[in-house]
């Protein structure tokens, strides 16, 4: 009885904690804490602590089913594999490449991402997506426009080197746990810690200053933030005159957000918003942190163009403890934006509607030039409406929910049942796999191996622990599969060897050479342009990506929610994570020991609103919205203000009352704002 | 009432109040009668060092004291009129609940007896041994009021320096 | 001179990931509680292996022995009186599912035989437990209650 120990990194968020796997007899029997990981240094959250119970779960998809006359058959690979491949032909040779959309996955790898999209684009669609598209579309398209590159500028560790920490809609004591560590080392030399969010949440819980803004007033209170710090001179003059362009319209356009009129829009007092920029701006490092809270609206990309001008107007980037974090939510939701799973981008962020780089792309890839299409692409939602409208006819969805994790669910269901040919490839039947025609069952993290890329631009190599259930297997292996079906010829498709591709094309893994890359504890980061290149912790340093290195200063102007409370429906709906589940829940509502502490949806509500609508702590209540209502069961409680309900999204129905207007920029739906009503359920309606 | 007060700026880091903390809660009360007992007897106040600058650490006798609101047994008990809160050995059960919650980690633990130990103001002195023993007079036994004027001197001393110089400029 | 698994109440964040890591390592039955407190606070509560331990004290059976700094469980000789749960002032001695035994912290013993800590230690994110010698603990809350001070000094002086 030999037991073993392989390291993995954690298949939860984007954090990318590492530990190790006790394997026994090809079994995952236990877990062991790796506590010399340069980031969690061996801590794990609630989920860590429970991924090994997905491994042998008893729910696992372990053969391919095909759909007969609305019921699942077991079928053979060559079965399921030639089934899609005849159709995903058919589909493509009578409507056009066009009608061919897939949504790929941050809870898949680097190699596994880049492959996919290999596919969708070899085939001639751009419709090739994921769910970064809702949560950090926004820091995509808008950090890009300013800084030049969109990612975390500082490794988390960096976050004790601060004196001051400045978090807006970001939650990561609960979602992120790890950083809790570094920004409690910051705490103890004496950091300041400022907390921006409608909810008191436990990442309030440490701040020194607490701002309980109103959903959907980011841009107010930052535009308000930068006005102070330029009024009382708190501004970085010599790092605005070197690095950046367009200060003179910014300073002109914040003259309009003086303390008293964001007060009025924010609810903050006054003395908050002056307390707050002046901690930023005087602290000689000072970090921004943001999560889905500056993002989920439809006035995302603003609100991180915001943040991006408050941090470079005070010159807090590009230096050790002062950075932009933006902290992404999945495992490999960066690198799966690194490898151009998204409907505007080849891999490494190269834009599809360059002829230069279409022709790149096609060479490196052996197809030809006008097989590649020039045209960007669908996105997550506009896909969903695609196929509602009948112009998208096959889909092929990689390890993604969207039945559970887009909004306006019940549109999402009626758009996917109309679509001739749906392939689901997942570890478990999801609510959106029971739809499928056909479903392909997939490898988990440790059945398989390959790269991530953390939130903070950290690529880690996962080894394989164990061997995947029955007959799953790798997505790697079915990307292939299907991509010979569909008459491509890629030669070896193992993560290694499709990872010395990556090397080849993407010129920021360009030194992330596989055998580096496994030998690297703690992984590298990006950019690492050469074999030779030490990574690239902290970016903009000396320049920023832009053509000219100058970051650009971008004056954004404060819109209202989409949204926004009627009669009908009077109050604020505001969604987001709790510690004990992950998204869509997919694992965690099927880890015991992960359910059993949070087994349904609730929803919280201010004691004010409870006792006007007549509800007691504990009740079913039905919540409804202008696109759907769901029930869920009353938690009562001060930490969110009167007039506003949070429900968490890891259950079926919350997204049923989500609105699926988006921001114009970068497409990303306004999960944080919706108009409600909430009633007492009827005893017919509990669930 | 009478307080222990620390002027932060004269701590040279002898360690005599630490000394003198330790012989005062000896059996025999002398320092080399109090070397050979058993147990040795402990110290209830620290001299702690931040890169070069020190300062002696004893029990605040806070207002609303958090060790005496953790105690799950009553040992740790407060005194409504002198705030000297206490620690009754009869009663301790050594969970080290109190060692926890102290925001100045100035409850110890003395294992051999199996109970905290702390800071009791010296009850059978006039003046506290630490503040005797102090040779820097960094730490001073007096009353709130009589301290605070005395900060107040200090501060007005050092007004008028700075008005002083503001006029020479 | 003995080590304890101590707890730096205000760091905890309410994540129950000492829960789960706990309740992995011992069979499913978490000896590690948090308990969240009007919204605003959470409390890690686990076995405080006290000096003079009330629940040795209430045990006629011998199941529950003070030894080498830690109060044991012996699940042989425990004849589920209860009476060790009516007496621990902070409830955590806890039932086993089946209602005839108990089960408590017991410092993850069998990991210590390989010189590794208890598990509840090393999952925390927030770093709010600790397994050391009460000095260690202590010292460091010294060391930062004195740092904390001297930086109001400096900003009077700045």
């Amino acid at each position: 009885m030999s037991q073993s120990l392989i390291p993995t990194i954690c298949p939860y968020c984007g954090v990318g904690c590492a530990f190790y796997i006790v394997v026994e007899n090809g079994r995952a029997v236990g877990l062991e804490y790796m506590t010399d990981h340069p980031v969690n240094q061996g801590s794990l959250c609630s989920k860590g602590n429970a991924a090994l119970e997905i491994l042998d779960h008893p729910e696992r998809l372990t053969h391919p089913l095909i759909k007969a006359a609305d019921r699942f058959r077991p079928a053979s690979w060559e079965e399921a594999l030639d089934l899609i491949g005849q159709r995903l032909s058919a589909i493509r040779h009578a409507v056009g490449p066009d009608a061919l959309g897939f949504l790929a996955s941050a809870k898949c790898t680097n190699e596994e991402n880049y492959l996919f999209q290999k596919l969708a684009r070899c085939l001639g669609s751009n419709h090739v997506d994921h769910c970064a598209r809702l949560c950090h579309a926004p820091t995509v398209v808008a950090l890009a426009h300013s800084l030049g590159s969109a990612a975390m500028t500082n490794p988390i560790p960096d976050l004790a080197e601060s004196d001051c920490i400045l978090v807006i809609g970001s939650n990561w004591a609960e979602n992120h746990s790890p950083l809790a560590r570094w920004v409690w080392r910051a705490k103890d030399r004496g950091a300041r810690v400022i907390v921006v969010d409608p909810r008191l949440t436990p990442t309030a819980w440490l701040a020194d200053l607490y701002l309980p803004l109103r959903p959907g007033t980011d841009v107010a209170l930052l535009n308000g933030l930068m006005h102070v710090a330029l009024t009382e001179g708190l501004v970085d003059r010599d790092f605005i005159a070197r690095r950046t362009t367009g200060f003179d319209a910014l300073a002109r356009h914040l003259m309009a957000y003086p303390p008293s009129r964001v007060s009025e829009i924010t609810g903050l007092p006054p003395a908050q918003i002056v307390a707050t920029a002046r901690a930023y701006a005087s602290a000689s490092a000072a970090s921004l942190v943001y999560c889905m809270g500056v993002t989920q609206h439809t006035t995302g990309s603003e609100n991180v163009l915001a943040c991006a001008d408050l941090a470079l107007l005070c010159g807090q980037i590009g230096r050790r403890g002062a950075g932009l974090m933006p902290l992404r939510g999945q495992n490999n939701v960066q690198g799966a934006c690194d490898m151009g799973a998204l409907a505007q981008f080849y891999p490494g962020y190269q834009p599809v509607d360059a002829p230069e780089v279409r022709d790149f792309f096609a060479h490196a890839w052996g197809v030809a030039a006008d097989t590649l299409s020039l045209s960007p692409g669908l996105t997550v939602v506009e896909m969903i409406e695609a196929a509602a409208a009948g112009r998208i006819r096959a889909l092929y969805v990689m390890g993604e929910n969207p039945v559970l994790s887009d909004p306006n669910a019940d549109r999402v269901r009626e758009a996917l049942s109309r679509l001739d040919l749906l392939v689901v490839q997942d570890i478990f039947l999801t609510e959106t796999a029971e739809m499928a025609d056909v479903v392909l069952p997939a490898a988990a993290w440790a059945e398989k191996e390959g790269s991530t890329t953390t939130t903070e631009r950290r690529v880690q190599w996962s080894h394989q622990a164990v061997e995947p259930p029955g007959q799953a297997r790798p997505d790697t292996w079915i990307i292939g599969q299907i991509a010979r079906r569909l008459g491509l010829t890629w030669g070896e498709v193992a993560p290694p060897s499709v990872l010395a591709e990556i090397n080849r094309t993407v010129p920021i893994y360009g030194g992330l050479v596989p055998e580096r890359l496994m030998a690297a504890r703690g992984g590298l980061f990006w950019p690492c342009p050469t074999p030779e290149h030490p990574g690239t912790p902290i970016l903009h340093m000396e320049r920023f990506a832009t053509a000219d290195g100058r970051a650009r200063l971008i004056p954004v102007d404060f819109r209202p929610p989409a949204e926004e409370p009627e009669e009908r429906f009077p109050l604020t709906l505001t969604t987001g994570r709790i510690a004990i589940h992950y998204n869509a829940g997919s694992m965690t509502r099927r880890s015991p020991s992960l359910v059993t502490r949070a087994p349904t949806l609730c929803v919280e509500l201010n004691p004010v609103d409870a006792a006007q609508w007549g509800v007691s702590d504990g009740e079913w209540v039905t919540v409804s919205t202008p696109r759907g209502q769901t029930q869920a069961r009353a938690r009562i409680t001060d930490t969110v203000e009167a007039g506003v309900v949070f429900m968490p999204f890891h259950f079926p129905g919350t997204n049923r009352l989500t609105t699926d207007l988006l921001d114009p920029q970068a497409k990303i739906p306004e999960y944080k704002v919706a108009a409600c009503q909430i009633a007492v359920a009827r005893k017919e309606d509990e669930q | 009432m009478k307080e222990i007060f620390v002027r932060l700026d004269r701590c040279v880091g002898c360690h005599s109040c630490e000394l003198a903390c330790a012989v005062e809660h000896s059996a025999a009360k002398s320092l080399f009668a109090a070397l050979a007992e058993a147990p040795v007897p402990r110290k209830r106040l620290y001299v702690e060092q931040v890169l070069t600058h020190k300062l002696p650490l004893l029990c605040r006798h806070c207002e609303d004291a958090p060790c005496v609101r953790v105690c799950r047994t009553g040992a740790m008990s407060q005194d409504a009129v002198s705030r000297i809160v206490t620690h009754d050995p009869e009663r301790c059960i050594g969970c080290w609940m109190c060692t926890m919650v102290c925001p100045y980690g100035v409850i110890g633990r003395q294992l051999e007896r199996r109970i905290a130990v702390k800071c009791d103001r010296c009850p059978d002195r006039e003046e506290p041994a630490c503040v005797t023993a102090c040779p820097t007079r960094a730490l001073l036994y007096m009353e709130e009021e009589d301290f605070s004027e005395r900060m107040r001197r200090v501060a007005a001393a050092e007004v008028v320096e700075g008005y002083g110089r503001a006029q020479a400029v | 001179m003995t080590r304890l698994v101590y707890v730096q109440m205000e760091r905890c964040l309410d994540c129950q990931a000492c829960e789960i890591a706990c309740q992995r390592e011992h069979q499913g039955l978490p000896n590690i509680v948090v308990v969240p407190v009007e919204d605003r606070f959470a409390v890690a509560l686990m076995c405080r292996h006290c000096d003079s331990a009330p629940c040795v004290a209430a045990c006629y059976a011998g199941a529950l022995a003070a030894t080498d700094g830690m109060v044991a469980f012996d699940a042989a000789r425990c004849t589920g009186c209860g009476l060790c749960l009516v007496a621990c002032p902070f409830g955590v001695i806890q039932w086993t599912p089946d209602g005839r035994s108990v089960h408590k912290c017991d410092l993850c013993t069998d990991r210590q035989a390989t010189g590794r800590e208890p598990v509840c230690v090393l999952t925390c994110p927030a770093e709010a437990l600790s397994y050391e010698e009460y000095t260690e603990f202590t010292r460091r809350v010294q060391h930062r209650a004195v740092a904390s001070v001297l930086r109001g000094q400096e900003v009077k002086r700045r």
